[in-house]
């Protein structure tokens, strides 16, 4: 049992060496890319690919618009880590610009018609398997107004904080808490 | 208490989201960045910074590529003549480096920095890099030569070195003593000369600098300190940092284009 509780304490020791050195790596690949250096814009790519490309896909609903998102992301981050002042992680600093370069392409296009997603029920199985799953999801999501969106995705795909969330939208955390509360409630009656 | 900076939601207590999670497409290859960056190529903007190190070895192959192939050969040339010297005539090294070396680098850093025709004078003009940096620059090229120039004919001259007319030689050391001093010292008049007034009138004075000295093996009368410019002390090397660093904040000021017949042959 003691053996057990040590085992767990290491490990969790571990986890937060391991995050506060990929804390310090991030920094140092960022450092390169404002130097100039292509070779880390890549290195920085593969690090954060997954959750940013899972952000912006939830965010925008397509496959199209997110690559074509993370794209715009990778070239502002390219002209303008210098910028970076380390006064965030480098994961919130990536987040804020991905969420910057999604609203640019996505400010002004109004969300979809009440009956559009379940019309697409003609192209699936059937109506049982459209009700559960990420088709659902994504097609309440995206009936959610940007500055909701946002917020329940990083909150709930990317697994962030109320604190982190704040930072990245650049928000009290009262307001993420409220905008969480009105996505609930747009959610409950998108999917009623 | 909870620290509200890890406050989260759990998404199980949230049943609208339950599968957000699933079905996130994979994320593009590392062809997104490549795309990125021809991007930033083609449309312009701000580009990155350019490391510091990669900035400074782009400029100083640029200038070295401007600046006359006659300042090269001719500082060799020079220095090819005082090593020949030394070998017909051993025993002379010490002399022979302390009244070439000076020489070879006044005159070349003048050469550098402030010839009436300077054929790249407009383009530096009108570039971005500040006097101040181009002067460096070419400073640290050709003196740099300059003094690589004289370290290999120490290395050369100096089992043929002798004790004339300092102290008695105790090897590669006492060569590079007898000339360090006072070529840091000439190059630098020459330097602030040049970029004051002009590059012949600093050749000039550095070549009567110079003659002073030689003369000073004569019986002729001459100033009595310019056997203490000949020496590589702290006063000397001090010296040398104040008229460089004098040159240094003089090229920032003024006109650029202060020469005659500087943008046009007439």
């Amino acid at each position: 049992m003691d053996g057990r509780v040590e085992d767990v304490a290491a490990g969790r020791a571990r986890g937060r060496w391991e995050r506060a050195w990929g804390r310090g790596e991030d920094a140092r690949v960022l450092a390169r890319v404002a130097d100039g250096d292509a070779r880390a814009l890549g290195e920085l790519y593969e690090r954060h690919a997954a959750p940013l490309f899972g952000f912006l896909h939830r965010l925008a609903g397509d496959r199209g618009t997110a690559e074509e998102i993370l794209q715009d992301t990778l070239l502002a981050v390219w002209r303008s880590a210098a910028t970076y002042e380390g006064r965030s992680s480098v994961t919130t600093w990536l987040f804020g610009v991905a969420r910057r370069q999604a609203h640019n392409r996505l400010r002004g296009i109004s969300p979809p018609a009440a009956a559009e997603p379940y019309e697409r029920a003609d192209t699936v199985p059937g109506p049982e398997e459209l009700a559960v799953g990420a088709d659902r999801v994504q097609g309440a999501l995206v009936r959610l107004p940007l500055a909701q969106r946002e917020v329940v995705v990083l909150a709930f795909l990317n697994d962030l904080g109320h604190q982190e969330i704040a930072e990245i939208l650049g928000i009290p955390v009262g307001t993420v808490k409220s905008r969480l509360h009105h996505a609930r409630a747009t959610l409950r009656g998108v999917l009623r | 208490m909870r620290d509200p900076s890890k406050e989260k939601n759990r998404v199980d207590s949230w049943p609208e989201l339950a599968g957000i999670g699933d079905d996130v497409p994979a994320p593009p290859g590392p062809e997104i960045v490549r795309g990125a960056l021809r991007r930033s190529a083609l449309e312009g903007g701000r580009p990155p910074a350019v490391p510091k190190a990669v900035r400074a070895w782009a400029l100083l192959t640029a200038e070295a590529r401007v600046q006359p192939v006659s300042i090269w050969l001719i500082s060799a040339l020079v220095m090819t003549v005082g090593v020949g010297f030394v070998l017909a005539k051993p025993y002379t090294a010490v002399f022979v480096l302390a009244m070439v070396a000076p020489l070879v680098a006044g005159a070349g850093v003048a050469a550098a920095y402030g010839p009436r025709d300077d054929r790249v004078l407009e383009l530096v003009a009108v570039t971005p890099t500040s006097p101040r940096v181009i002067l460096l620059a070419r400073m640290t090229l050709v003196f740099g030569y300059d003094l690589a120039l004289a370290l290999v004919a120490s290395a050369m001259l100096s089992p043929f070195q002798d004790s004339v007319p300092g102290p008695v030689s105790t090897g590669l050391v006492s060569l590079v003593t007898a000339w360090l001093g006072p070529t840091t010292v000439l190059a630098a008049l020459s330097l602030l000369l040049s970029v004051c007034w002009n590059a012949e009138g600093a050749v000039g004075v550095a070549l009567g600098v110079w003659g002073l000295y030689l003369m000073s093996f004569t019986k002729w009368p001459v100033l009595a300190g310019i056997r203490q410019l000949w020496t590589t002390s702290p006063a000397t090397i001090g010296l040398a940092l104040v008229l460089a660093s004098a040159a240094v904040v003089a090229a920032g000021r003024g006109e650029p284009i202060r020469r005659l017949r500087a943008t046009h042959g007439s």
